[in-house]
């Protein structure tokens, strides 16, 4: 937006905004924490992402769609602080705040499940998350890591059987 | 247990393990009252510059391969959690490298009495990489760095160092404005690929918040001490990984400590405590633009100061350190 737009255009800049901050911070704040595992630096990479939403989206051009594109974003935000020395040397050493306190009730089931996508290496983690839990079909997980489609398939597969490895025998659905 | 799992079982269950995050109402208006990309929450910078100087120092680059225990102030264990693992490699990690080390460069350039925000963009127009710079003093001899912290209201500098001779010291103490107190705001620019906004603070505005310390023996050996003001207290002090143990010890002034001994030669054995503020310090946030106003404070409780000593086992020099006996 330049600085002689119209204030209606403002308004509507910003209402449009609003709604992809409701639409989307939940999904971006879990996907950051299940990225990052910390819960400090998942909702700065949240904040970060709305950050960059809210100033590049006048240059989207629906090209994706919005998940895909504020996805993307997330998973860069995500990972330059995996790449930073800071992320490092803090994973390394201090507070983790890990996993937060469920609000909601959980059973055995569901810490197991969690835990085990928690030990998922990144590379085949994100791709799980991005499927099973964000809903995203092949072509827009590999826009979103900017990685072929036959790679996301190979991680899917590897994630899976990963994940049974870890669960000792129970298996996602493809 | 062999059985198939739905995508919606899936969900449900981590939905359900994470919903003790929840989102934050106001972080629209927050977005949209900054602005500008670099208009970001400052939390996760102030402590960059002095970790980054700790890395070059230690070379630090950790295995990701096993579970972390997460022990509580006491020494118990209290779960098991996953590393981060290392991300991809790539085109992209190089073009983040480049960036990392032209914010390096200008980094380094900076004198040490300016507190700089600097970041870089990337090709979208997006911060690719950010760093701070924090105002700071450098001593090259224990003398004068303990007659520093002598007057710090909330830092405590080791009362005993090894009694052997040292082949190298070098101390850095990083500072922050009070909350009351004055900075000028020298300018905003661009330097290459490096985009700037520069303060300067007051030197009677400037309050040490954290320090670095290094220091080696002739044996070979190396210390390592950083101290650093905190927000909120946690229970939970540390990772530690496989082969390292933690023990509750008592140090004089320290509200908690343990030492953390490792059973592997090659990774270091160490000390990690926490001070209670008795009289927390307040702060001010700069504005890491010329978007944003001046006046967020910041209010710390707590002093948090890990040792490590690398290439050799001795827990009591680590105690004798703080507690002077």
């Amino acid at each position: 937006m330049s600085n002689g737009a119209c204030p209606d255009a403002a308004v509507g800049r910003n209402r449009r905004f609003e709604l992809l901050v409701d639409r989307y911070q939940k999904a971006v704040l879990h996907m950051c924490y299940l990225c990052l595992c910390d819960r400090s630096l998942a909702e700065d990479a949240a904040q970060e992402t709305f950050l960059k939403v809210y100033a590049s989206m006048d240059a989207f051009r629906g090209e994706s769609s919005e998940k895909t594109w504020i996805m993307k974003i997330a998973m860069n935000t995500c990972y330059s602080i995996n790449r930073s020395g800071w992320f490092r040397f803090f994973n390394r050493r201090v507070t983790p705040e890990m996993m937060p306190d469920a609000a909601a009730e959980t059973d055995e089931d569901d810490e197991r499940l969690a835990s085990a996508v928690a030990r998922l290496p990144l590379r085949l983690r994100k791709v799980i998350l991005l499927y099973y839990y964000q809903g995203l079909k092949v072509n827009e997980i590999a826009e979103v890591l900017g990685i072929s489609q036959s790679s996301v398939s190979g991680r899917l597969k590897r994630g899976r059987e990963k994940l049974r490895d870890l669960l000792e025998g129970s298996e996602l659905d493809e | 247990m062999n059985k198939r799992i739905t995508t919606e079982q899936l969900r449900g269950s981590l939905e359900r393990q994470l919903s003790g995050l929840k989102p934050d109402p106001l972080l629209a208006r927050r977005v949209m009252a900054s602005g500008r990309v670099s208009a970001r929450k400052p939390r996760l910078l102030r402590p960059v510059l002095v970790l980054a100087v700790l890395m070059a120092l230690t070379g630090a680059a950790y295995a990701v391969t096993a579970l972390y225990r997460v022990v509580n102030w006491q020494g118990g264990i209290t779960r098991t959690v996953a590393p981060p693992q290392t991300p991809d490699r790539g085109a992209a990690a190089g073009g983040a490298r480049d960036a990392g080390e032209a914010l390096a460069s200008f980094i380094s350039e900076i004198p040490d009495d300016e507190t700089v925000f600097a970041w870089i963009e990337g090709d979208d127009g997006l911060i690719a990489r950010s760093e701070l710079h924090k105002k700071q003093k450098a001593f090259s001899s224990h003398e004068a760095f303990a007659q520093y912290m002598a007057g710090s209201p909330y830092l405590t500098a080791p009362s005993q160092l090894p009694d052997e001779t040292l082949d190298y010291y070098a101390a850095t103490a990083y500072m922050e404005c009070k909350a009351f107190g004055a900075y000028a705001q020298t300018g905003n620019g661009q330097a290459g690929p490096v985009r700037y906004t520069r303060f300067l603070i007051d030197d009677e505005s400037a309050v040490a918040t954290g320090y670095s310390l290094v220091l080696t023996l002739a044996d070979g050996s190396c210390l390592r001490i950083e101290s650093g003001l905190r927000e909120a207290s946690s229970e939970e002090p540390l990772m530690l990984r496989e082969g390292e143990t933690a023990e509750k010890v008592a140090v004089s002034g320290m509200s908690d400590a343990l030492l953390i001994r490792s059973a592997d030669p090659a990774s270091p054995d160490g000390l990690i405590m926490r001070r209670k503020l008795s009289d927390p310090a307040k702060l001010k946030l700069l504005p890491l633009n010329d978007h944003l106003e001046p006046g967020d404070g910041v209010c710390y409780t707590e002093e948090y100061i890990t040792v490590w000593l690398h290439n050799r086992k001795d827990p009591q020099l680590l105690l004798r350190l703080f507690s002077g006996a």
